[in-house]
């Protein structure tokens, strides 16, 4: 039997603010996981704290709601176990780049096959509308009353620095494209950054969809894109201010689950962690 | 989108719901007189209505949001983000602080 749009779904009443993004965003990551066919146990959902985290509560297949700004960490534990899952780690600006930045740098040049899809608002929207790492100078906000004098983090230049070997964005206003990224970060192997830039409509005025659509471009429009320049990516990422779309970067390679011994083919739970009793005994002995 | 979509929220029942909450006519200016209330309200409310459905349909991508009135009216279609929801148009007000929800107006699916 296919996999379709119904199995993904749950009856779950949603909290979001009508408008938000992150159904947005929430719809493409459905539809992606049906076009590859994935059934709803070989995917996990790791989530963090935020209104983008509720994410996992909205489609039905494993999902660990993790405290705030662990969602790496705890995806890169889960993939470990069990290499059979489609681990997709999900979450704000505020979990990922601010509480979550120490998990966030290493998790880019550690590799290990994630997908992780960070719904960027530019500002924390479950705590009422505080300013939030990539939120930009000068934004007013009630915890920046006079405007912000702080310089946004830049994900998509700290990704391409860092060695990520998939680096795209996305934007929830434009559902199609989005599909077609997750599909290409699914598929990635190794660490997969999904920045999706998801429109808060309650407390971000600034940041809306129509100032969205006014600004951001595709990357296929850029005559001569080579999306395997990580320098030329780079270049045209500060160019454009950070406001392209499309698969900015990818390289192949293999993951680091891929190059590590001991991290055998099946998952944990399937392995024969049994140990001899003679075996135990000569263990114990280099201790005496 | 689907034609049933359109036939749910264009409902007569669904209509009349959403021109009830439509601000017309417009509001007085302070100390202006007051007016009888003009005999075309009914049928302007619910042409006015319409067209706010006729936009909301019209929009191709997410989110479907139209503002008009100093309302805003948000629409998800049939089983977009609920499933076994018929589709559904919040309708907003802005409080000087955010838009927050006067009213979530469903549409009539067909028994
Ligand atoms: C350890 C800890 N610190 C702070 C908080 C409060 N808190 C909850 S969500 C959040 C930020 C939300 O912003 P973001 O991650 O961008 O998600 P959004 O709600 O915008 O989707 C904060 C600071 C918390 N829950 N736990
Ligand atoms: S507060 Fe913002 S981010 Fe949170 S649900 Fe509402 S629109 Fe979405």
């Amino acid at each position: 039997m296919p996999v379709k749009l119904a199995d993904f779904r749950t009856t779950e009443k949603s909290w979001w603010c009508p408008g938000c993004g992150d159904f947005g965003v929430l719809s493409a990551l459905q539809k992606a996981l049906v076009d590859l066919q994935k059934e709803p146990h070989e995917v996990a959902i790791v989530a963090g704290i935020g209104c983008s985290g509720k994410i996992g509560n909205y489609i039905n297949c494993y999902n660990i709601h993790t405290t705030h700004g662990r969602t790496l960490p705890v995806a890169t534990g889960l993939k470990l176990a069990n290499r059979r899952l489609t681990v997709i780690a999900a979450g704000g600006d505020g979990d990922g780049y601010a509480i979550g930045m120490g998990h966030f740098m290493h998790a880019l040049r550690r590799n290990v096959d994630i997908t992780y899809l960070v719904m960027d608002n530019h500002v924390y929207g479950l705590t009422k509308g505080q300013v939030s790492p990539t939120s930009d100078a000068g934004f007013v906000t009630k915890s920046t009353p006079s405007g912000n004098v702080e310089h946004p983090v830049r994900p998509l230049e700290l990704a391409l620095a860092s060695g990520c070997g998939f680096v795209a964005q996305g934007f929830s206003g434009w559902v199609p494209q989005l599909i077609e990224l997750i599909k290409a970060g699914v598929q990635h192997r190794g660490f997969a950054l999904i920045n999706a830039i998801s429109p808060c409509v309650t407390y971000n005025l600034v940041n809306t969809y129509d100032f969205y659509r006014e600004r951001l471009k595709k990357v296929e429009d850029l005559p001569g894109y080579d999306p395997t320049d990580r320098a030329k990516a780079l270049q045209a990422v500060i160019e454009h201010d950070g406001l392209l779309t499309g698969v900015l970067y990818r390289r192949e390679g293999p993951s680091y689950e891929d190059q590590l011994p001991g991290f055998r083919a099946e998952p944990i739970v399937e392995q024969d962690l049994h140990l001899a009793p003679e075996e135990f005994e000569k263990l114990l002995a280099e201790f005496r | 989108m689907t034609p049933g979509d359109g036939e749910a929220l264009c409902h007569p029942e669904v209509l009349a719901r959403l021109a009830s909450l439509l601000p017309l006519p417009e509001p007085r200016a302070p100390g202006a007189k007051r007016e009888p209330l003009p005999e075309g309200r009914p049928v302007q409310a619910a042409a006015e209505a319409l067209a706010i459905v006729e936009a909301l349909l019209a929009q191709r991508e997410y989110p479907r949001i139209v503002e008009r009135h100093g309302l805003r009216f948000v629409c998800y279609l049939a089983d977009e983000w609920e499933w076994g929801s018929p589709p559904l148009v919040h309708v907003q007000a802005w409080d000087g602080e955010m838009w927050r929800d006067l009213a979530e107006v469903a549409g009539r699916l067909a028994p």
